[in-house]
Order: C-alpha cells, then structure tokens, then sequence
C-alpha cells in the first residue's frame, strides 16, 4: 500500500503514458457516495464539458506525476455526481464533518488514499483529528457523514 | 442521585436544523416545526421546509422513530425514503390536534401555586429522541419541569405532580441529570 495525501495531489500534472503528453492536472477526486473510494479523477473541463480518468486506466500515482496509460483513457460523463464533483458541489476537502448523532466536527482538511486501490484511508478535520475510513458512512454536497 | 446526564434541546431549537441523509450526507429537508402531543407529552414527529433557494413547506413530514439522531447541527435520518408524504403519516403527524398544543398554558404546581407558563418543550437528544420536559417562565426567569404521565392537562393548565416539584431546574444543563434522576425515581415505583 502506498499513501498519498489528496491535497498534495491536486493539482499534480496527469501524464499519458503513450504519448508522453500532459492530459491535464488533477482537479478533483470523484470520491464514491459510501466515502470509501476514489472512482476517477476529474482532470480538465469544467461543468458537462467535464473529462474524467477511471481510476483502473491510471498506471501509477507517483510523487511528482499521475501516470495513465493512454491519451485517450479520458472521457466525458453524464453521470450526476461526477458533474457534481466537477463543479464542486461535492468536495471532499473543505466539507463538513457531520456525525450521526447530529454533531459538527469542524471540516475536512485532508485525506490520506491508497495510490494502489484508491481506497481511502483516512480523513483529516481542520481541528488535526484523524477519523479512520471505517467510520465513514457516506460523502454528499451536504456533508461527510461519520459514525458518532 | 442519578449520575446519568442526558442530552438536551428546546424544542424551538431543532426548528430550522436541517435534516441530513446518512447515507447520502445531503441536507434533503429543513425542520419546519415540531409536532407534539400534550396530552401524552410525547414527541410525535417534524413538519418540513425545503432546503435552498426554493423554500417553502413540503409536503412529507418526518416521524420521530424515524430520527437516527437528533445534534446541535443536525436532524439525521438514515436516508430520504424516512421522509413520508403528508397523505401517508399519521393523522397525528399530518393534521395535529388543537389540545396537543401546551405553549402558552399556565403551569401549576399540586400545591395549587402557579410556577409560571410554558414557553418551550425539552427534547432529549441521541438515538431515540423523546419529549422529557418543559421550559417554564417565571417571574424571575426560566425553570425546567420534567413531564410525566401524571401530569394534569387542560386548555389552560398544566398541574405539576408533588414528586415533580423537587426535579425542578434553573439551568439546561443541570436538567439533564435531573430527569434521569426523576425517572429513576418513577421506574422505582413502578
């Protein structure tokens, strides 16, 4: 397993392995509605103009740069959410922290993801307390919700 | 002495707190009011707004055993579907009853002295959310009075029990530990 930081990452120049060409840069982490995985990466476009890389197309998720095997591993979506997080509706950095008891725990800071599985790992409020991925219970334009 | 401490709210409070969906973590509805039965002093459920820049009434409600948790910051319902459409609640949620209302009533202790009026309902927060009180104001300010199914009601009167009275709290806060104390006292002589 190998830990990156979603902050860090954004931003991050996405390379195609084929080509040797910039594709464009880590906008977003399409994170799932359960909270426990990142599906794509939103790399360039803006609203339905949106383009998107699965994360099975990625071929490693270095230090420096996000590999994907192919030019042409990009693709539009007409899928709500992806919009959603395209447009920054959902955003898991700078979301609230709501348990399911009705408390606020301040906002998400930053999340540690397994570049391998794009599993995520854990969240990070802005208060520094780490809140263990298996207390996530799901992630929406509202909040990320975690168990009490 | 109970050393339980209870979470708890006024009613009041919980208006405007939006409802969240655990598993969505979206604000699917806005607490319009809460809906409650005097007569029973019971928590029956919640009218809705619609959250955003379409507000307004909805036309679901929200039954209280279908609360997960009731916080500072939000009304949790574990998803959407715990919403129901006005026509498909119960008649208690979706058409209140006129003497459920207690707001306003004079509060009278058994001994026959008026402590006050009832200006809000105490809500204990958490996973099961119940009526446990009211607020009363006084002359000198507030006091929290634990309810009981001993408690006399009528249009104008509320008539605290004589094992109520000593239950009876100037502070939020201390109210908590003393409704678990108060039902202790109930459960023990049940």
């Amino acid at each position: 397993m190998s830990e990156h930081n979603m902050k860090a990452m954004t931003g991050q120049s996405v390379i195609a392995l084929d080509t040797a060409e910039e594709i464009g840069k880590v906008k977003h982490f399409v994170v799932s509605a359960d909270g426990q995985r990142i599906e794509r990466l939103h790399i360039d476009g803006r609203k339905k103009k949106a383009l998107f890389t699965e994360w099975g197309d990625l071929e490693s998720f270095g230090a420096d740069r996000v590999m994907v095997k192919a030019a042409d591993a990009t693709a539009g979506s007409e899928d709500d959410r992806d919009l959603d997080v395209a447009s920054g509706d959902i955003e898991l950095i700078g979301t609230r922290v709501l348990d399911t008891a009705g408390f606020e725990h301040g906002k998400v800071a930053d999340a540690t993801f397994d570049s391998v599985s794009g599993a995520i790992v854990a969240i990070h409020t802005d208060s520094d307390v780490a809140i263990d991925s298996g207390r996530i219970r799901s992630l929406g334009s509202y909040a990320l919700v975690v168990d009490a | 002495m109970s050393d339980a401490q209870l979470n708890l709210m006024r009613a009041s409070d919980v208006a405007g707190l939006p409802v969240v969906t655990i598993d969505g973590g979206e604000d699917a509805a806005e607490i319009k009011d809460v809906v409650y039965d005097a007569s029973q002093h019971h928590l029956i459920g919640f009218t809705l707004n619609k959250r955003g820049w379409f507000r307004g009434a909805m036309k679901s409600t929200l039954a209280t055993e279908n609360v997960t948790g009731i916080g500072a910051h939000a009304v949790m319902v574990p998803g959407e579907d715990c919403m129901i459409e006005t026509a498909g609640s119960t008649e208690a949620l979706a058409a209140p009853k006129s003497d459920h209302d207690v707001i306003g009533n004079d509060v009278v202790s058994s001994s026959g002295a008026v402590i006050g009026t009832v200006i809000d309902v105490i809500i204990e927060t958490g996973a099961a959310p119940q009526a446990v009180g009211y607020e009363v104001k006084t002359d000198d300010g507030s006091v929290f009075v634990p309810s009981s199914a001993q408690m006399g009601l009528s249009a104008q009167n509320l008539i605290v029990p004589a094992e109520a009275e000593q239950f009876t709290r100037n502070d939020l806060a201390g109210f908590g530990a003393s409704v678990a104390s108060f039902r202790e006292m109930i459960g023990g002589q049940s």
